[in-house]
């Protein structure tokens, strides 16, 4: 088992290491620069000409003067102790300050619509597994289907347009109040809702087809016996597997819904860095986001372990 | 004797998209009270599907018909919820696979106290002595740290032992045990088949025996059906069945079964067995491959012929 987790945690920190150089590379190469487009966007120039010594002042605070080879190295030592620097937006305080303040705004938000999608999601798949082909079981297929394919934004757009504009059930906008929450949430449910509902169903499907479940039958269980007891155990290992991800997906995901909404979370300070082309907040973002998704799948697959008695017993037997 | 089990001109028709299958196409034993009966045939004979007609473990796209008289009361005209008091508790099952019969994410103690608990039956302390008790009975050893190991410690034949000690905790009336050894080694197949016999001989208990194997059948069971395309060909006590079998199907399978020392060789039955979809409801569903095929076999439904009281064989060479 330590042997496991060392040699994940060892990957991780590999895997991070290119998502970083790719990053840097990509942003390196991309057209436009800061300095430029702050003028052009928020003081609303057409001249986007700076002072050269302006320029190479600024140039010089951000370590840009130096060789490319060598800002990456400087970002690589500064990120192995989750020291970001200020970013070019936000010259007085720091990235990684920025990250702690707005990403449990996210996290949030992603807790909620997993918690919501698998309050919703897990009965309906029983259900329509229980009710497989009939039309209970084809209405539930096609509604999660619908949730799948819809993006999260466009679901936030007919959200707004019936529950708030047409209904005037919450306020369309805003931040602070629990009533604010429900949209966003919402929007971001739809998703995971149509695909723990369909993953849910496959796998209850694929367990009460189990000659043990036959078993129970025999041995004189009911619905609850039989399906709550001895298959939706075996049916629920599997579907950590698929709410792990999502709950990391949708955290970086709540990029759109939080633009949407304008919502002061991670996902909104990304979208705004990105086209501002404030380099040092993209660099740092994006290499948290993917520690994130590494993370949660690894804390995914140890949990897993530990429910399936086959893994966690003969992990045991291995030292 | 009174009989525990009457079976009378039982019909399990499945009502499939490409037409009804008649798996089992009325047949009619009786089964007394501390005997084993035996149903041979080979697969695709009806011998599992007329077994899980008692169960009522079917599809829903199952129809029966006729009568099982189980103590006194016909158990086709039983609810669902009356049918689940009768399952596991007091008609059990044993299953072809130990493989795949038990929940591999429940411990085994567990697996085997559900009858119990499931009926109302036993406190769970109860239960737990009762289980290891069984699980002594059926010669496990260690059973105290067994109870609470998981299947996939278990090999085949221990699993198949804890099947029994599962099926037989509530002390049911009646065992049926569907080729309880066909995937099991040949050393093994012996002791749980004596298993078996012992544990029904101390208790007193009822057995139909489901198997594609004569000689299984001959050692174990007082009484013996043989079944071939959903319908009965012959029925005997054992002892009459080995002097004077009759059926020309019977004579074919003793033909074709192996005899150490024997320097006899061995007469398999020609061609294949019958398609159920195809099969037409008048004439011996044995006719197109018997050896003593006559005219009339193929537009007559063969005659009931006792042999004596106990031995019945439907044939027309017998008229």
């Amino acid at each position: 088992m330590l042997k496991y987790v060392v040699k994940r945690i060892g990957f991780i920190i590999i895997a991070l290491f290119f998502v970083s150089l790719i990053t840097f590379i990509l942003i390196k190469s991309a057209p436009g620069n800061y300095v430029e487009t702050e003028r052009l966007l928020s003081q609303n120039v057409t001249d986007v000409t700076v002072p050269p010594e302006v320029k190479a002042a600024w140039e010089k605070a951000y370590h840009l003067d130096k060789p490319a080879w060598q800002q990456f190295l400087i970002f690589i030592a500064n990120a192995a102790r989750f020291e970001f620097g200020p970013s070019f937006q936000y010259p007085s305080t720091t990235i990684e300050k920025i990250i702690m303040r707005t990403f449990p705004i996210s996290f949030r938000l992603a807790v909620m619509a997993i918690g919501l999608a698998l309050i919703i999601g897990i009965p309906l798949g029983i259900i329509a597994a229980f009710k497989k082909d009939t039309i209970v079981d084809r209405i539930a297929i096609l509604l999660s289907m619908i949730g799948t394919s819809l993006p999260n934004y466009v679901m936030a757009v007919f959200l707004i347009y019936i529950l708030a504009l047409e209904l005037h059930l919450v306020p369309s906008i805003g931040w602070g109040e629990p009533k604010h929450y429900v949209l966003p949430v919402l929007s971001l449910a739809i998703g995971p809702i149509g695909s723990i509902t369909r993953y849910m169903r496959a796998s209850l499907v694929e367990t009460l087809n189990r000659e043990y479940i036959r078993v129970a039958w025999a041995k004189g269980g009911g619905f609850r016996e039989v399906v709550l007891k001895h298959a939706l155990r075996n049916s629920l290992i599997p579907l950590i597997t698929v709410v792990g991800p999502q709950l990391a997906y949708l955290t970086v995901g709540t990029v759109f819904v939080e633009n949407l909404f304008n919502i002061p979370g991670l996902g909104k300070f990304y979208a705004t860095a990105a086209i501002y082309r404030d380099y040092p907040m993209v660099m740092g973002t994006t290499v948290f986001f993917a520690t994130i998704v590494m993370l949660t799948n690894f804390i995914v697959d140890i949990i897993y372990g530990i429910l399936d008695p086959r893994i966690r017993k003969r992990s045991m037997m291995e030292g | 004797m009174e009989y525990l089990l009457e079976v009378k001109d039982l019909k399990t028709h499945f009502y499939t998209k490409k037409g009804v299958i008649k798996s089992v196409n009325g047949i009619s034993y009786g089964l007394k009270r501390g005997q084993t009966l035996s149903i041979v045939g080979e697969s695709g004979s009806g011998k599992s599907v007329s077994v899980l007609s008692i169960m009522r473990l079917l599809p829903t796209y199952a129809k029966v018909d006729g009568e099982i008289i189980f103590e006194g009361n016909n158990l086709l005209n039983y609810d669902d919820r009356k049918m689940k008091k009768i399952r596991g508790n007091h008609i059990s099952m044993i299953f072809q696979d130990p493989m795949s019969s038990l929940n591999p994410t429940v411990k085994i103690g567990q697996q085997i106290m559900e009858p119990l608990l499931w009926h109302h039956k036993a406190s769970k302390r109860e239960a737990r002595q009762k289980a290891i008790q069984m699980l002594t009975e059926v010669g496990i050893p260690s059973a105290k740290e067994r109870f609470d190991q998981y299947p996939f410690e278990f090999s085949g034949g221990m699993r198949q032992r804890v099947m029994i000690a599962m099926a037989l905790i509530s002390e049911p009336e009646l065992l049926i045990a569907d080729e309880p050894t066909t995937s099991l080694d040949v050393t093994v197949q012996a002791q749980i088949l004596q298993l078996i016999r012992k544990i029904q001989e101390r208790r007193g208990t009822s057995v139909i025996l489901i198997t594609h194997n004569l000689a299984v059948a001959t050692m174990v069971s007082d009484y013996i059906v043989v079944m071939y395309g959903g319908r009965i060909v012959e029925k005997a006590t054992t002892k009459e069945f080995l002097k004077n079998p009759l059926h020309p199907y019977t004579l074919g399978l003793l033909n074709s079964t192996p005899i150490l020392k024997s320097r006899k060789s061995l007469n398999p039955i020609p061609g294949q067995p019958p398609d159920l979809r195809k099969l037409k409801d008048v004439g011996c569903p044995f006719a197109k491959r018997c050896s003593k095929k006559m005219p009339r076999c193929e537009v007559e439904n063969p005659p009931e012929i006792k042999v004596s009281n106990t031995h019945n064989v439907y044939c027309w060479l017998y008229v």
